[in-house]
């Protein structure tokens, strides 16, 4: 146990530290490994067989899919439909950045990715129609965490993959509370240009929606492809994924002629770093978690939560209160392939289902990306739109709210996450 | 996702491109087997997998080469001028002990790996050194950072920092 307490320490000394995530976790399970006389080949086992898995490997492609769309110019597409549709509500250009972010999310599963790509082109057309920073930032910051909620999703399939849960009902599980956090959030925007007296852009054009609408209509078909594949059970996600691809490619080789050779080279470049960087965490977070299990740490965080209450939403409070401590100080993948193992047994001991589990945990960790010092989308966002980190934090803090109200609303009322998966899967 | 400038591609970068190459080609295979030809290829599957491991591995050469592996960075904010180089030192020094560490662990794995591949008939050591041959230039890569960063002064350090800041590609 104080072996274990040493790891710990060692382990945020060196995230603290500012050493890359996957080298403070592996290097503090090797010290363990080390210490208690364990022969080090079988962490070198466990690193490079954690990431042994089929359904991993659709990671790398929705990634590249999205690189693709951003090259191909699929979001400036989606974004000036977005604007044709809901633009002309008070606070528009504000629903216009949720909207967006909904669809793109449809298509890519990362937060951290749609803040640099989506969120750049979000902000800059905010600040030329003189929208102040503060807000721009907020909610681009606010909405770009739909993105993992609504499928595909690279933390639900990490999760997934670690829980031994069916993706496609994890993915079906989140569409309606990805749905539900964008209303929540426009109401949120609705409410501030009202109070601050936001004035209204241009009237609805029929015309102009018309004409976005027929330059969106392709990029619009890669969620509908993506989303609808999945959640019927046509597509495994990693079919998903390279359908996405190949669609994108064509689409923006054949018709739209704006993906050029070089820059898909560069979209497989960028690929291949992103997709190291997020599977090495992976690997060495498994490791980690081999070292707490080894610890019987899981039974002991199950008899200490159970003695406090055996109810099932209470445990699954207490479950959310651990993962937002932890998703304060980690990032989002290494906290869901260690926590997620330890959690895992008391939620289940209490009958909590593990799909709804997955998704209010993941919702949970996005909050975490808003907050500091771990916010990764803040520093994104405080980079794309030239604001000073406090000013993002700042910024972003009033649309935390809402999100907290969904995710509460998500523990109080599973069926919110469970009635698609119980409608299109059998068992 | 960041649209970048075009980025310059290191011969070091090849071996993960074309391993990705061979994987999408792998999978659409799979897929194309699966919904044309309605009768998926048997070996796909695991080679997949195995060609995602050596994905993972040889790319973080490359992420490691560009400073793009997932960190902190909020300490290189908050601590003085002065105390940012050594402990970028620190960080880097850490970086090549786990990384020899670990090579070393891989070659004794593919030393001791007995077992063949399941639908293939070879022996699934080759994943193991070919992870061993990645972690061995993941730790040359990190023996150059730590010298070229030894040779940059602190503010140097904070604005290679604050370059690649925002440009990984957290989930």
């Amino acid at each position: 146990m104080m072996i274990l307490l040493l790891v710990l320490v060692l382990l945020f000394a060196l995230i603290l530290s500012g050493a890359p995530v996957y080298v403070a976790l592996g290097l503090s399970s090797l010290a363990y490994f080390l210490s208690e006389g364990i022969a080090g080949v079988a962490a070198a086992h466990t690193m490079i067989n954690g990431l042994d898995s089929f359904t991993l490997s659709a990671i790398p492609f929705f990634i590249l899919a999205g690189h693709l769309m951003n090259a191909a110019g699929f979001t400036e597409r989606i974004f000036t439909f977005a604007r044709a549709l809901v633009g002309w509500a008070p606070g528009g250009l504000g629903h216009v950045n949720i909207g967006a972010s909904v669809v793109f999310a449809g298509m890519s599963g990362a937060a951290v990715a749609d803040a640099g790509g989506l969120g750049a082109v979000e902000i800059k057309a905010m600040r030329d129609a003189g929208y102040e920073r503060g807000f721009s930032v907020g909610v681009t910051a606010a909405s770009s965490t739909i993105g993992p909620i609504i499928p595909p999703s690279l933390p639900l399939i990490v999760y997934g993959v670690v829980a031994e849960v069916s993706i496609g009902k994890l993915f079906a599980a989140g569409l309606l509370p990805g749905l539900i956090m964008a209303i929540a959030l426009m109401v949120m925007v609705h409410v501030t240009a009202v109070r601050r007296g936001f004035r209204r852009e241009a009237a609805f054009s029929t015309r102009f929606a018309l004409r976005a609408a027929k330059s969106a209509i392709l990029p619009l078909l890669t969620p509908i492809i993506i989303v609808g594949g999945i959640v019927c059970g046509v597509f495994t996600p990693t079919e998903a994924a390279i359908a996405a691809v190949a669609f994108t490619t064509l689409v923006g080789c054949v018709l739209f002629r704006t993906l050029r050779w070089r820059a898909i080279l560069d979209a497989m470049v960028a690929t291949v770093e992103t997709t190291a960087s997020v599977l090495m965490i992976v690997a060495s977070a498994a490791l980690f978690a081999w070292v707490l299990t080894a610890n019987q740490v899981a039974d002991g965080l199950a008899s200490g939560l159970l003695a406090m209450t055996s109810d099932k939403t209470a445990v699954l409070l207490l479950i959310m209160a651990i993962v937002f401590v932890v998703g304060f100080f980690m990032e989002t993948i290494a906290a869901i392939t260690i926590l997620a193992p330890l959690v895992l047994p008391v939620a289940m001991a209490v009958g909590i289902d593990p799909v709804h589990l997955g998704v209010v945990f993941v919702l949970n960790l996005m909050i975490g990306l808003l907050t500091p010092p771990v916010g990764m989308v803040l520093y994104v966002l405080a980079k794309v739109s030239r604001t000073p980190f406090e000013e993002c934090v700042r910024a972003t803090l009033p649309f935390l709210v809402p999100l907290f109200g969904v995710l509460l609303l998500l523990v109080f009322v599973p069926e919110i996450a469970l009635y698609l998966p119980g409608l299109l899967f059998e068992d | 996702m960041n649209s970048r400038p075009a980025a310059r591609i290191h011969w070091i970068d090849w071996p993960a491109l074309a391993l990705f190459v061979a994987l999408a080609a792998i999978v659409l295979l799979q897929f194309l087997s699966r919904y044309v030809l309605n009768d998926s290829v048997a070996w796909t599957e695991e080679i997949a997998r195995y060609l995602l491991i050596g994905v993972a591995y040889a790319g973080s050469t490359t992420a490691l080469r560009k400073g793009e592996h997932i960190f902190l960075e909020v300490i290189y904010r908050r601590v003085s001028l002065a105390s940012i180089k050594p402990l970028a030192i620190m960080v880097d020094l850490v970086s090549v002990v786990f990384h020899a560490v670990l090579t070393l662990l891989a070659v004794w794995l593919s030393i001791e790996a007995d077992r063949r591949m399941i639908s293939v008939d070879l022996p699934k050591s080759i994943v193991y050194w070919f992870v061993a041959a990645a972690l061995f230039s993941t730790t040359v890569v990190s023996v150059w950072r730590l010298i070229q960063r030894a040779c940059l002064s602190s503010r140097e350090i904070l604005s290679e920092i604050d370059k690649s800041a925002g440009n990984e590609d957290a989930v």
